[in-house]
């Protein structure tokens, strides 16, 4: 597991600054961050109270490093690094029921080009106007961990595939390719639950 | 002669073409070239447009439903207070 403190002081140049400086960099470049950083938290703990925790440590760790942060860069993607780092390392190994599903067979199977033609053909914009309730956000939240994240950073956030891919530390390829598939898996669901429902 | 060939490509070919790019078309992750070049086929063809619709749909209804959780305001004291401790405790 990676180390975060080494990461981003390996990476960056440190810059010193005083409190004072680095007081008002923090409220003005990170603090008004504060409700993303949040929904971010609660999408990837599904939990207030363990989001509440992850947040808090994220800006505390983010305070402590502001430092390394280089002025001009993208604050939101510097910071959503330091969440999704915190995340990985304290709060997934702590989950009650940690994923027992084959991530690899199911990869393989959304990457294929026979489930690419059947899920972006019959979806329809219907199916998806049927739905009132919080059924895409269930669906969203029921994804594997990795699959939601790449979704959350993408369409919630608004991320470029290039921003992800530093946030995740993952080739933009890899963004690209898990990104679909965890479409594919999200359109299956969504499909699955409109048949059940509305017949 | 590339780009007569391109132009005379069979409707399926450019319907597969167009779905295949409709995802980075929806990210704003594609070429000005490709842009221009899904924009003009889903302007035409009804089935890309459709899938289109409901991709466009997908995307904006995540954001909707999954973009509504605000941080409780005791949080950010709590914050304030910790750096207070780290700065001059």
């Amino acid at each position: 597991m990676e180390n975060l403190e080494e990461l981003i002081v390996e990476e960056t140049p440190a810059v010193i600054i005083n409190d004072a400086e680095k007081e008002a960099l923090f409220a003005k470049l990170f603090l008004p961050l504060l409700d993303a950083a949040y929904n971010f938290a609660f999408r990837l703990t599904l939990n207030e109270s363990d989001a509440q925790d992850l947040v808090q440590d994220t800006f505390l760790k983010a305070y402590r490093f502001c430092n390394s942060f280089q002025i001009g860069t993208n604050a939101k993607a510097w910071l959503f690094r330091i969440l999704k780092n915190s995340f990985i390392n304290e709060y997934r190994r702590k989950q009650k029921n940690p994923s027992t599903v084959d991530y690899q067979e199911i990869e393989q199977f959304y990457n294929s080009d026979e489930a690419d033609v059947k899920m972006t053909t019959d979806l329809r914009v219907e199916v998806l106007q049927d739905m009132i309730g919080d059924e895409v956000a269930n669906a969203l939240n029921s994804l594997d961990i990795d699959f939601r994240t790449v979704i959350i950073l993408c369409d919630i956030e608004g991320f470029t595939y290039e921003e992800m891919s530093k946030i995740l530390d993952i080739p933009i390829g890899t963004v690209r390719s898990r990104l679909h598939r965890a479409r594919n898996v999200l359109k299956e669901k969504l499909k699955n639950y409109a048949k059940k429902y509305y017949g | 002669m590339e780009q007569f060939t391109k132009n005379n490509e069979c409707e399926m070919c450019e319907c597969e073409e167009c779905l295949q790019m409709l995802e980075l078309f929806l990210d704003n992750e594609t070429t000005l070239e490709q842009k221009n070049q899904v924009k003009f086929h889903i302007e035409n063809c009804e089935h890309c447009k459709s899938c289109y619709e409901a991709e466009h749909q997908l995307k904006n209804t995540i954001k909707e439903q999954g973009s509504n959780k605000k941080c409780p305001s005791e949080i950010m004291k709590c914050i304030q207070n910790k750096i207070k401790e780290m700065v001059f405790g």
